[in-house]
């Protein structure tokens, strides 16, 4: 089933993280196999800053070994300002590698380079958050405390798995590491998933899963890349992906939903003073008191800053 | 009687209700109802509720003579299977309203979704904006009435029953034609207009029914029948 849900503020607001997490807590009831947000505009990072996050599995000894190689990898394309964990425990580890001295185009290269490493994912890498894990909404926002942060917009979701397998790197949302900031959170099911694949992987695009999601992101990817509006990438992936779908897309200056043509996935959008909000159900737009809207079968919506 | 909904779980609300209505209460509140999904679900019984908010999925659904007055929007599948009774929608509904409905009526006063009255075997359903992509999907009996336009595949696969529309066709589904409503209709439809505080004109009104009438089982003929 899936909820989604996204929010976007043309100004930049201190309860941005607050407001995702209480219209995905409303959404609960859609799915408790992963929750997952993607979160923009909180951090302030130079023009030649990123962030990268990625898991690091293992034992404290293998992860520290496995930190020197990658702060050894990132030194060749950039360079490291800082590194802190996340989460640690005795498994695993949620690392955030802030890199200066560095552009996108170098970036989608040292991500692609330290996903072919082992034991090692690279869970984002932009200049925004992304939070996802197994579980609750209130166990990701216990993790990752994002009730926390600010920002000027978010997509979150609600994970009831049909597709692939039950773990953090198949939680929404889902990026593209070529094109700079893109994130995906969906409800459905493509079911021209493998013909769509197959075709966006002869044009360069990299699959890290086989989650029917992911081929969305890399979809709209290609779209903006080839100079579509995202206004028009999504009028294609409503023609184009086959079966019962709503997806928001994020990218660093708007949210964008589309919905199947049969109109068998629920959508609502909202807005009013300046604030812009996106969900499955009216429950998630309830405190935001906005002038709501059902979005008809085939429709698609975009939002900017 | 009132009941604030925000702190109480579904369940926790319709049992409530129930309980009220067996003990005879006529008028029931539903404060802070935040959307939530089956509000009033399977409640029987003579008794108004009223949803100060708005509805979220199967509000209504399967009631048998309950009035329902939703001050806001509902979700998916208002009134769904309902037998006998009455819901107002004040504002927009989501897709699926009466959805195989067996009888009494639902009024929407803004806009609904895609599928409105799917399955429907009876009763009357009328909606005062427009009714999205399907409507009448699979219909089997009742009528449901349309003063906005009508999107695509409209009264895809209807065997029985009909939808009245004042607006545009997109276009009909299958099984589906468009005729000029006659003076039976023109009545019965000033008639319920009236009396759902609709400006009773019937002027560019027309029907969809469908081209064959399939043998139902066990289906009580509607009037279109």
């Amino acid at each position: 089933m899936c909820g989604i849900v996204g929010i976007l503020s043309r100004k930049k607001r201190e309860d941005l993280g607050s407001i995702v997490i209480e219209m995905m807590k409303r959404l609960q009831h859609r799915g408790r196999d992963g929750a997952g947000i993607a979160l923009y505009g909180g951090l302030n990072l130079a023009d030649d800053e990123f962030l990268m996050r990625v898991e690091i599995q293992g034992e404290e000894e293998e992860r520290k070994k496995l930190v020197e190689v990658l702060t050894s990898i990132v030194d060749r394309y950039g360079s490291v300002k800082s590194i802190q964990n996340l989460i640690e425990n005795y498994e695993y580890s949620i690392t955030d590698f802030k890199i200066e001295k560095i552009n996108f185009k170098i970036l989608k290269k040292l991500a692609l380079e330290v996903q072919s490493l082992e034991n090692v994912a690279v869970l984002s890498a932009g200049k925004y958050e992304m939070f996802k894990d197994v579980g609750t909404i209130d166990f990701v926002d216990s993790e990752y405390h994002v009730s926390d942060k600010t920002g000027t917009h978010a997509i979150g979701h609600i994970r009831f798995s049909t597709e692939s397998g039950v773990d953090r790197y198949h939680a929404h949302p889902f990026q593209s590491f070529l094109y700079p900031d893109i994130t995906v959170v969906h409800n459905g099911q493509i079911t021209n998933y493998w013909n769509t694949r197959k075709k966006l992987e002869a044009k360069g695009h990299y699959f890290t899963t086989y989650n029917d999601t992911e081929c969305i992101v890399h979809y709209i990817a290609d779209k903006l890349l080839d100079g579509y509006s995202l206004e028009e990438a999504l009028q294609n992936a409503v023609k184009d992906l086959d079966g019962p779908f709503a997806f928001i897309i994020a990218t660093p200056k708007e949210i964008g939903i589309a919905k199947d043509k049969l109109g068998l996935r629920p959508a609502m959008v909202a807005e009013g003073d300046g604030l812009f909000a996106i969900s499955s159900e009216e429950v998630a737009l309830e405190p935001l008191n906005l002038e709501t809207e059902y979005l008809a079968p085939g429709d698609y919506r975009v939002y900017r800053m | 009687m009132e009941i604030d909904c925000s702190e109480l779980e579904v369940r926790e609300i319709n049992r409530m209700i129930k309980e009220a209505v067996k003990n005879g209460e006529e008028k029931i509140l539903l404060l802070n109802p935040g959307a939530k999904h089956y509000l009033s679900a399977g409640v029987v019984g003579n008794v108004e509720i009223q949803v100060k908010g708005s509805a979220g999925y199967f509000a209504g659904t399967m009631i048998h003579g309950v009035r329902m007055i939703i001050e806001k929007n509902s979700g998916w599948f208002t009134g769904d299977n309902m037998t006998e009774g009455y819901i107002e929608v004040k504002g927009k509904a989501g897709d699926g309203v009466g959805q195989g409905i067996y009888g009494g009526t639902i009024v929407v006063r803004e806009s609904a979704g895609a599928r409105t009255g799917e399955i429907m075997k009876n009763g009357t359903i009328i909606i005062g904006g427009n009714s999205d992509f399907m409507t009448g999907l699979y219909m089997m009996g009742g009528r449901i009435v349309v003063l906005g336009n009508l999107r695509g595949m409209a009264g895809e696969s209807i065997v029985r029953g009909a939808i009245y529309v004042k607006g545009d066709v997109d276009s009909l589904g299958k099984n589906a034609k468009l005729v000029e409503i006659n003076e039976q209709d023109e009545e019965w439809l000033k008639e319920i207009l009236k009396a759902h505080n609709f400006p009773a004109f019937t002027e560019k009104f027309r029907k969809i029914v469908p081209i064959r009438k399939r043998f139902v089982y066990g289906s009580a003929p509607s009037e279109e029948g």
